[in-house]
């Protein structure tokens, strides 16, 4: 059996069309909850500064709405049943895909990860995106939210491919090689393969929290015949030495992670990297990049999307914070003109500073 | 001497069942029954379509079909999943 874009069984595949068919009459009546936003907000420039607040105001100005109550009844089934499709569609084809999954366990990608390990409060115990059980919820969350919840779901149902976006942003570095990368929250490997590619030349090294998402990106790798060395550690305290890395990548992890978590996480790329070296991020659009109704749904789609930090984070000034921290060419902002992929991109200077 | 003062009150009493937070399950619940509704008609759909590109006309066949007990006891226990499913939401499990 094919191990990635694999083949569901009917009632896998069956259930994860009628997810489909939910976004779609999602999507019908979000426009009629935007119609009746338009009607109930004045002046969107007067909504209240404060987040809660302002969600408040709204919810309040919309529980009229049918449309409204409608979309939320549809966005908590979906927060809430996502993850058991995927599991369940996953479970259906394992015996198949098991002499796979045993097989790419083993190659020339190692994962290293410490008995003692300890993950960071922010992340212990939360069900990110609301995923059934959390990152390391099922012996296989890795293959599930790597095969199925990201590629068969977000895949199918996001706007733009994410794949395509991936490779798109790693492809922003300024050169055409790199002897060392680091891709920091480097989860279930999709950017890191995108990475793997754009950079064949390179020695890639990934960190993250969840050895579960650790083990489907060993296996990517090793489909690949790719050498990568996979740790379980988190971005803010990697235990690399000093002047490791030409490039420090991540994607899509910073809005995963509180204000002092990120900020640990810059230093540590910048102690990590080799003078010179380049810093390449992707995340969420910051809310400062966005107009105020834009800010309410983002927050709204965190608050009951099971992203505890999305606000923290994207309430964060990225350019300031790393030219404060002694970054140098710090640029951020959306690709192609675009609010999102959101990349970051920043340089340590070729010399330490007093 | 009876103390019912119409026994055809029990005819129809007057019971509550659902109030409030469980219009909102109810919902949920409602969902989870259409999801399974549909993988059955894609089921029916696709095993049609298989049969048809063999050459087999089943529809009569299926009308005509008595299951045996091996049989009956594989649609009760799917029968039974459905429907635990179905009062699970309504409960507030998360099925």
């Amino acid at each position: 059996m094919k191990f990635t874009d694999t083949q569901l069984k009917q009632r896998g595949r069956a259930e994860i069309d009628f997810l489909a068919a939910m976004g779609v009459a999602g999507a019908a009546i979000a426009k009629q909850v935007n119609e009746e936003v338009d009607q109930v907000v004045a002046n969107f420039s007067e909504l209240p500064v404060d987040l809660d607040q302002r969600n408040r105001d709204l919810e309040a100005a919309l529980s009229a709405n049918q449309a409204f109550r409608i979309q939320n009844m549809l966005g908590e089934w979906g927060a809430r049943q996502h993850g058991e499709i995927a599991i369940s569609a996953f479970e259906e084809i394992q015996p198949e895909l098991q002499n796979e999954l045993d097989r790419l366990s083993h190659g020339a990608t190692k994962i290293f990860s410490d008995d003692d390990f300890t993950a960071p409060a922010y992340w212990q115990g939360v069900e990110f995106h609301r995923t059934t059980g959390g990152w390391d919820g099922h012996p296989h969350m890795g293959y599930i939210h790597g095969e199925i919840i990201h590629r068969k779901m977000v895949g199918k149902f996001a706007s733009g491919n994410i794949f395509q976006q991936r490779k798109a942003v790693a492809k922003l570095a300024s050169k055409t090689h790199y002897d060392t990368i680091l891709d920091m929250g480097c989860s279930s490997g999709h950017f890191t393969l995108a990475l793997a590619e754009v950079y064949p030349q390179a020695k890639i090294a990934g960190v993250d929290l969840s050895l579960r998402m650790l083990e489907h990106s060993q296996r990517i790798a090793n489909d690949n015949g790719w050498e990568w060395k996979l740790f379980q550690r988190a971005a803010e305290d990697t235990g690399f030495a000093d002047n490791q890395f030409d490039l420090v990548s991540s994607y899509i992890l910073l809005h995963e992670m509180p204000e002092d978590a990120i900020k640990s996480m810059f230093k540590e790329a910048l102690r990590v990297m080799k003078p010179g070296g380049e810093l390449l991020m992707s995340d969420v659009t910051r809310y400062a990049d966005l107009s105020p109704l834009e800010q309410w749904r983002a927050d709204r789609g965190a608050m009951y999307g099971g992203e505890p930090h999305w606000r923290e984070s994207a309430s964060l000034d990225f350019h300031e914070l790393l030219s404060q921290l002694g970054f140098d060419d710090v640029s951020v902002g959306g690709m192609d003109g675009q609010k999102y992929p959101y990349v970051i991109q920043a340089r340590k200077p070729n010399e330490q500073r007093d | 001497m009876s103390n019912v003062t119409d026994p055809k009150n029990f005819n129809n009493p007057d019971r509550t069942t659902l109030v409030g937070d469980d219009v909102a399950s109810l919902g949920l619940a409602l969902i989870s029954l259409t999801k399974e509704l549909w993988v059955v008609r894609d089921r029916l759909a696709v095993l049609e379509a298989v049969l048809e590109e063999k050459g087999i006309d089943v529809s009569d066949s299926i009308d005509q079909y008595q299951p045996d007990d091996e049989m009956q006891e594989k649609l009760e226990k799917l029968s039974n999943t459905l429907v635990e499913n179905i009062l699970g939401a309504l409960n507030g499990r998360d099925t």
